[in-house]
């Protein structure tokens, strides 16, 4: 016997079936984890996000009309969740500081890392990364989290994030251009030439003109 | 933070956005693979799953069985309410039940005016607010906000609260038929006091002007938020909402508050209509966090220009002001 589909434990958990619905999140928890806690960067916001996300799609479930994956709407939902948490600590200035940072659980098991030195050169790009990350607009990073880290298409991101595929890939051009400046020194530890970003005119002349979309980051 | 990229807007128009995406380079994403994220650890399945357990069982939110999937929630008693209104010199605007929408106060007065008064106090967003008695705030010169009291209603057409959705973005066609009142629309989420007191909203004194509006709405400290929040009143036909934008309809305010992202959790206690840094603005006061003790630990307070159009919602400006207990 097959197992039920994501869509057929949704169907059985709107008809009243109390264990349907913890079964999808179960099949999913893992990738719904990572997308918070990459967006948020924080472990403590990215679980209440996923709690919140998820209990509000349990309590709305017959809101999904079945055109886009299950998958897809709960990424959505937990995405929005994680964006809005991300929204609220910009005010929080204190939460971007180094400190904070570097109080929160390793996303990386350096015990698994063989070779001590490679394991602090690891530790210390993983460190790079993430204050990078944390620079970014949270549209931007949600875009790059799904698009770069997750490998969503830049479509299925669209779906996720609501918005329409151009915006998706002039938010991941975006931000990949800040990024790679700002982990430029990674790539250049001899003091090489630095990555150039894009410049404003190629972002234009690839992504479209000022249509006043959204405002400066 | 220093950015040096380039200011463009960061949705382009999609309309001319035909290029692919280029690949990333490759350094790029190696340094984002070096990165990788653990799997959900055990505790927060664990306090997951516990959450989606203790959840009732799943109720379709058509508006009988909404009525029922909420039928735990408090429901206002209107003759209290009204009662209690018609005794307040200030003008409240009461009620509300648990997690969303409850009643809808017009309140169209107290438009014209500068930001109410400041009350004494540090103005960081991250103060504790000090909420004023009623006695002890100075209303506008000339501006008391009034009340656009409900019409009287029989006990049935008390409004059930149902459960208003944390996401940013409903999926397509997501949501019940919008409706003009209360009653016709029981998933439509709506703040315990609609205000239009025209303040001119700025970061600096938000925890002053967001104290001032609660203490106007009658909600002076955190016990009477937990009270006003917790269905002591309810308010169940709203009065036709006059402003534009967000402020134009229930739908388009609920609309807006879930592009903004407001979660489930959070109780919206008051739409202020009014403007910040030049532009007409609206602004929303929910609770972030709850106290053990059934108060709000801190209130949530978003400032979106009207139109809540896209370039409104990501310049929507959040503030986090804890409540002092």
């Amino acid at each position: 016997m097959t197992a039920p589909t994501d869509a057929d434990l949704l169907a059985s958990h709107c008809a009243g079936d109390p264990d349907a619905f913890a079964e999808i999140v179960r099949r999913h928890r893992d990738r719904l984890w990572a997308v918070a806690l990459r967006t948020t960067g924080d472990p403590e916001e990215a679980a209440d996000a996923v709690q919140d996300a998820l209990i509000s799609a349990y309590r709305r479930a017959d809101t999904f009309r079945g055109d886009a994956a299950v998958t897809t709407w709960l990424h959505r939902i937990v995405v929005n969740a994680a964006l809005d948490r991300m929204r609220r600590r910009a005010v929080r200035p204190w939460t971007a500081l180094p400190e904070e940072e570097s109080s929160s659980p390793a996303l990386v098991d350096e015990s698994r890392l063989a070779d001590p030195r490679e394991a602090a050169e690891s530790a210390e790009t993983t460190r790079e990364v993430r204050a990078a990350l944390d620079t970014l607009p949270p549209d931007q990073r949600a875009a790059i989290v799904l698009v770069d880290l997750e490998g969503w298409s830049v479509e299925d991101a669209a779906k996720v994030l609501d918005c329409p595929a151009g915006t998706v890939k002039s938010r991941c051009f975006r931000g990949r251009a800040k990024l790679a400046e700002r982990l430029a020194h990674l790539r250049n530890p001899d003091g090489g030439p630095p990555v150039t970003p894009p410049d404003h005119e190629e972002i234009t002349k690839r992504f479209g003109t000022d249509q006043g979309g959204g405002p400066a980051s | 933070m220093t950015d040096q990229t380039p200011a463009v807007p960061d949705d382009a128009d999609p309309g001319l956005t035909g290029a692919d995406l280029p690949p990333i380079d490759p350094a790029l994403a190696a340094w984002l693979a070096s990165d990788p994220a653990p799997p959900m650890p055990a505790q927060v399945w664990d306090r997951l799953e516990a959450a989606l357990a203790a959840e009732p069982p799943f109720v379709a939110s058509t508006p009988t069985a909404a009525d029922a999937a909420v039928a735990s929630a408090p429901v206002a008693d209107l003759a209290a309410a009204r009662t209690r209104r018609s005794g307040r010199l200030w003008p409240v605007l009461a009620g509300a039940a648990g997690v969303a929408l409850v009643g809808l106060v017009a309140l169209p007065a107290l438009r014209g005016g500068d930001a109410p008064p400041v009350a004494d106090g540090p103005l960081t967003a991250e103060a504790a607010i000090e909420i004023p008695t009623p006695a002890s705030v100075t209303a506008p010169q000339g501006n008391e906000p009034q009340v656009a009291d409900a019409p009287a209603t029989s006990s049935s057409e008390q409004v059930a609260t149902a459960p208003a959705p944390a996401e940013s973005s409903a999926p397509e066609g997501a949501g019940p038929t919008p409706a003009t009142t209360a009653t016709a629309s029981p998933a439509i989420a709506m703040p315990v006091a609609m205000l239009d007191t025209g303040t001119t909203y700025s970061p600096e004194a938000i925890p002053a002007q967001v104290t001032t509006l609660l203490t106007t709405a009658g909600m002076a400290d955190s016990q009477s938020m937990a009270r006003a929040l917790g269905g002591a009143e309810a308010t169940p036909n709203p009065s036709p909402m006059s402003g534009v934008g967000m402020l134009a309809s229930p739908e388009a305010l609920h609309n807006c508050l879930l592009r903004l992202g407001i979660p489930e959790s959070a109780k919206p206690l008051i739409v202020d209509h009014g403007s910040f840094e030049g532009l007409d603005a609206g602004l929303v006061v929910t609770v972030g966090s709850m106290r053990s003790d059934g108060t709000p630990g801190d209130l949530h307070v978003v400032v979106v220009g009207t139109q809540c159009a896209d370039a409104d919602v990501a310049a929507a400006r959040h503030f986090d002001l804890p409540v002092a207990p």
